[in-house]
């Protein structure tokens, strides 16, 4: 088995999220995430790899609202790695990432719901992507069809092409090479990421001696590598 | 013993001698099919006939089954073109109809085994003639389920990929996966039972073979693979039936094991619970009984075997459905305590909305039918001596199990703890899908019926030869002998 | 000197029994003579040796080949392709238990089924001493005697109470025909094992939808797309289209310009205008209107887009491609450069 050379890493910080989504429309044009219509969320199947759960606090007129953007935690003991008969879902330990494997995804959707966080979708129809959003697709990732479960991945793509280049470029990867679609966005910044085996980077100085840090759902023993920040109270109305 | 005083084979033998007695000997043989001897060319008649018997009402039952499944294969093919999303599935429940239905079939489909397998190694004697038509609901339900289970795929068409063989992927199956497992039991199970009621099949295939002409003959002649009754074909035979026996219980009892662990392995609240193994099970008896009387209350009106299938049949069976109640009540009961006492949070909001909730009709429903029903009314003799009563109480019971696992399946999976994340499920094209199933297995069995004997004739005739009637003082008592 | 088949039916046990006896006094073999019947005898009840089956220790061999079938499964392929999935080993306790239980059983079943069959010579082919009165109740007796014996052995049970006495030249013994019996089996057995091969390995291919090879994505050496914005990064190199063969730009020789002159007044003149400024004949019909080729934009573009847009077409403009050669076309692209 491989040796882990990295630990990808992402960090939200809960008390700068202020809930504008940019992060969500960021990865539907990265990842070719389908548009799925009103109908289809009514009947509770909106598909957003990261989507941002809001939560409302306090009584009328005192209310405040919270935000949290949940994706997928890239557990390292992930609940819905040894589920899939047709190991269409493994992990990575050289670089610890949950991968989804398209082609070999028969449906089974039992990883949908061994998945505590409920990050996964499954594409219940084709996507329709009406013109011209089709000329807008990204190459770099499958277009997925009906009948196969899809999850953020970090934007393993860019990590792909980042280490591709660093390797002909000649240079080991430098950290900052490496920035999936919503970290991009994130105009508060509130989306870090990053590898917390390399002690110089963003991810692990801001770990290290952090009281502000938690994980979703720990108790269920996955190890996300999704870290929460949240020490004070974010404010949209007072 | 000289020419003069052959002995009677059992069906010729006369009544015993004194009045007292006779009447007696005349209840007993009423009562009992084992010990009320017919001439073996009767019983083969009686057995043979209602194949030929297909009256215009059956005919108009089998057009309409066939019409309902053709609507399920269209709706089938339609879920395969456009895409999953014409049922009602969503997220978070990613498991609806299909998996209830799955594990309802497999469900139904132990009492057979059970039937066949445990009450010839307990040596249970009211088992000879419905063993075989208790193994056609395993066998039919198995094919439902498998069927089941393929509808639920999203890319059907790659469902092969899950057999281990090797291939250019560079893939084995992953045998980490509970359905691989569930796989691999369903597969082991579905032969074994096919192969057992073959077996068991073969003397009577003879039999029919002897006693048709035209296509029956020729196909019956195939299929009994020339069996004559041998010493040596009946010595492998009973061996086989026995270690077959010995096997397929312990597989019966590790297939719905297994499929509740489909269940049991995941971390989803209310799923993974570690009583789900031997709950199943009993679950699985519990509506498999009552399926199979279900099932003989019907062939026996409809294909006149009255003479085979009696009072005592159905007493034994309704017996045993009053038992396996308190069983599932003390598995239920064990399954909600435990979390409604430990107070997870989760398990207390699934709790309320069972017991005050949207669910709240369904889950009273459930818990009469499966709870309250059978405890109120099978210990009554009369009610189980009243079919039309008995098969109303066991559909009831059908009802409250198909509830059950429709409880754990789509309902269980729709509150997680993460409550922006809950859901409701409504099922569409899974309704027209469940209702072909369903008319898939009835057609299938009544065909089934026309063209094998449902009764198994040698294991009654061979009950017959080795039961008697023993007189201790004043009474006469059935006694039964056993060759070794 | 021949054999006789000679069949008696009896009524029930305690005859057959007596005759068997009498046979045996007659001095005929205990194999020559066969019982058959519809309801299972033990060999206790007609005074027989009890048959020697060997189910067991076949139903235990295949118990042990469906126990080595398991651990292949669960312990040796995923050495052969290793993949690490939620944290568990590699060959995981529990359900290795379970596979192997499993599989273990199926072997036993299996090999159970099978015995019987080749153990009794199933499916008996050939014509057979029977009677069908066997499943209506009555107990057969078989004895294949020699003609000598024949009339004793006739005579024996007729005294004992057969009825129905069925004398015939013996027939070939229905024993094995193992050839035609293993290849009907094994039909069964091989073809739709075969057919279900020549699937799995994508001999035989069902064009079914939702395949993801073909993607509504557009690749980046794929056209046709919408122009590229001027900051996107030029092409380097020589052409590649896709399905077309890769095209290396021309020198601009005079020759090179001389033709391309003359291609350009026939095939570009007459929209671009003949000094290429965009205000040919037909300029006023489009909108927007053909492009300026003199202009800065145009001319910043490297050899290789130019040779894309009369490839592919751009916008209003139609592809060229199908009038001019590729290096025909690699003509033009100089002769535009020279119309600054």
């Amino acid at each position: 088995m491989e040796q882990p050379e990295r630990k990808w890493t992402m960090i939200v910080d809960i008390d700068k999220c202020t809930g504008c989504a940019a992060c969500v429309v960021a990865c539907h044009a990265e990842n070719n995430v389908p548009i799925v219509t009103e109908q289809e969320v009514v009947r509770g199947r909106g598909q957003h790899w990261i989507r941002i759960e809001r939560y409302w606090s306090g009584e009328y007129p005192h209310v405040k609202a919270h935000f949290l953007p949940i994706l997928c935690q890239h557990c390292e003991n992930a609940p819905c790695e040894p589920v899939c008969p047709a190991y269409a879902t493994v992990h990575s330990p050289r670089e610890n990432l949950n991968l989804q494997i398209y082609n070999r995804c028969i449906g089974t959707r039992y990883c949908g719901n061994n998945c505590p966080y409920k990050v996964r979708f499954f594409n219940y129809f084709d996507p329709n992507f009406v013109e011209p959003q089709d000329q807008q697709l990204n190459p770099d990732v499958t277009v997925r069809s009906a009948g196969v479960m899809e999850k953020c991945t970090f934007c393993v793509q860019r990590i792909r092409r980042a280490e591709e280049k660093a390797l002909a470029e000649g240079h080991p990867l430098r950290e900052d090479e490496v920035v999936p679609a919503c970290v991009q966005t994130c105009p508060t910044g509130a989306l870090v990421f990053g590898d917390l085996y390399n002690p110089e980077s963003q991810v692990a100085k801001l770990l290290e001696p952090n009281n502000r840090k938690f994980r979703l759902l720990e108790h269920l023993g996955t190890l996300p590598s999704v870290y929460y920040l949240k020490g004070g109270t974010s404010r949209v109305s007072e | 013993m000289s020419v003069n005083e052959v002995e009677h084979p059992v069906w010729r033998r006369p009544l015993l001698e004194g009045e007292d007695l006779a009447e007696q000997a005349e209840h007993l043989k009423r009562r009992h099919l084992l010990l009320d001897p017919k001439f073996p060319w009767e019983m083969n008649d009686d057995a043979l006939k209602p194949m030929y018997r297909t009256s215009p009402s059956f005919w108009v039952i089998v057009v309409a089954l066939s019409g309902l499944v053709m609507m399920g294969a269209i709706t089938w093919f339609r879920q395969i073109y456009w895409g999953l999303g014409i049922t009602g599935l969503n997220r978070p429940i990613y498991w609806g109809l299909f998996l209830v239905n799955t594990v309802y079939f497999i469900g139904i489909g132990h009492a057979g085994t059970f039937i066949s397998a445990a009450l010839r190694v307990l040596k249970i004697e009211w088992r000879r003639p419905i063993s075989r038509a208790a193994e056609t609901i395993t066998l039919f339900g198995l094919t439902a389920a498998g069927l089941s289970i393929l509808m639920h795929l999203g890319r059907v068409w790659k469902f092969y990929w899950l057999l281990p063989y090797p291939n250019q992927r560079q893939l084995w199956p992953n045998f980490h996966s509970p359905l691989m497992w569930d796989f691999m039991a369903i597969l082991t199970y579905l032969t074994g039972s096919t192969l057992f009621i073959y077996l068991g099949l073969l003397p009577d295939l003879a039999m029919a073979r002897d006693h048709t002409v035209g296509w029956r003959y020729r196909l019956y002649s195939i299929l009994s693979l020339g069996w004559r009754g041998t010493e040596k074909e009946w010595a492998y035979h009973k061996t086989a039936l026995d270690i077959f026996s010995y096997v397929i219980i312990p597989v019966m009892f590790s297939v719905h094991t297994i499929v509740s662990w489909d269940f049991a392995m995941s971390i989803q609240p209310g799923w993974n619970s570690t009583i789900f193994g031997p709950y199943f099970i009993v679950g699985a008896l519990f509506s498999g009984v009552a399926a199979v009387i279900i099932v003989m209350a019907i062939i026996r009106k409809s294909m006149r075997l009255e003479y085979f299938l009696r009072h005592e049949h159905f007493d034994g069976m309704a017996k045993f459905l009053l038992i396996l109640s308190f069983t599932w009540a003390y598995f239920y009961f064990s399954d909600y305590i435990v979390p409604w006492y430990n107070g997870e949070p989760v398990m207390k909001v699934v709790f309320d909305v069972l017991r005050r909730g949207w669910a709240a009709p369904l889950w009273y429903l459930m818990l009469f039918c499966n709870l309250l029903l059978p405890v109120a009314t099978l210990w009554s003799r009369r009610v189980r001596s009243n079919t039309a009563a008995l098969v109303m109480v066991c559909i009831y019971i059908q009802i409250g199990m198909y509830l059950e696992r429709y409880f754990i399946v789509p309902v269980f999976l729709g509150y997680n703890e993460l409550p922006f994340s809950w859901g409701t499920y409504i099922p569409r094209a899974g309704v027209l899908l469940t209702i072909a199933s369903f008319a898939m297995i009835i057609l299938l069995y009544m065909l089934f019926s026309r063209v094998v004997p449902l009764i198994p004739v040698w294991e009654i005739l061979e009950g017959q030869i080795f039961q008697g009637l023993k007189r201790i003082g004043r009474a006469l008592l059935p006694a039964r002998s056993e060759p070794h | 000197m021949a054999n006789r088949s000679i069949l008696g039916l009896f009524h029930e046990a305690t005859s057959t029994a007596d005759t068997i006896d009498r046979l045996r006094d007659l001095g005929v073999a205990e194999e020559a003579i066969t019982v058959m019947s519809g309801v299972p005898y033990t060999p206790e009840i007609l005074g027989r040796r009890p048959v020697y089956e060997r189910l067991l220790p076949i139903a235990l061999l295949g118990a042990v080949g469906g126990f080595l079938a398991a651990l292949f499964l669960t312990v040796v392929t995923p050495h052969l392709y290793p993949i690490e999935v939620g944290g568990q080993p590699l060959i995981p306790g529990p359900p290795t238990i379970i596979i192997v239980f499993e599989f273990t059983m199926l072997g036993t079943l299996l090999a159970t089924f099978g015995g019987l069959l080749a153990e009794i010579a199933f499916p008996a082919v050939g014509r057979q001493d029977y009677d069908h009165r066997i499943t209506e109740g009555h107990i057969g007796v078989l004895a294949v005697v020699d003609e000598a014996l024949a009339d004793q052995v006739e005579g024996a049970l007729k005294e004992l109470g057969a009825h129905h006495l069925k004398i015939d030249e013996a027939h070939h013994v229905p024993g094995p025909r193992p050839w035609r019996r293993l290849a009907f089996v094994g039909a069964f057995a091989v073809v739709p094992t075969v057919i279900g091969l020549l699937f799995a390995y994508s001999v035989l291919v069902i064009p079914l939808p939702n395949q993801m090879v073909n993607q509504p994505s557009i690749a980046f050496d794929q056209g046709p797309r919408l122009a590229a914005p001027a900051e996107a990064v030029p092409i380097q190199g020589p052409v590649l289209i896709d399905g077309l063969p890769a095209s290396a730009p021309v020198p601009a020789t005079a020759d090179s310009l001389q033709r391309g002159s003359i291609l350009f007044s026939i095939n570009c003149a007459m929209c671009h205008g003949q000094d290429g400024g965009g205000r040919g004949n037909l300029s006023g019909y489009f909108n927007p209107p053909p492009a300026d080729l003199t202009s800065e934009r145009v001319q910043g573009l490297t050899d290789q887009q130019i040779f894309l847009v009369l490839t592919q077409g751009r916008g209003l403009m139609p592809s060229v491609a199908e009038n001019l050669l590729p290096v025909e076309r690699w003509d033009v692209v100089n002769h535009v450069r020279t119309l600054r």
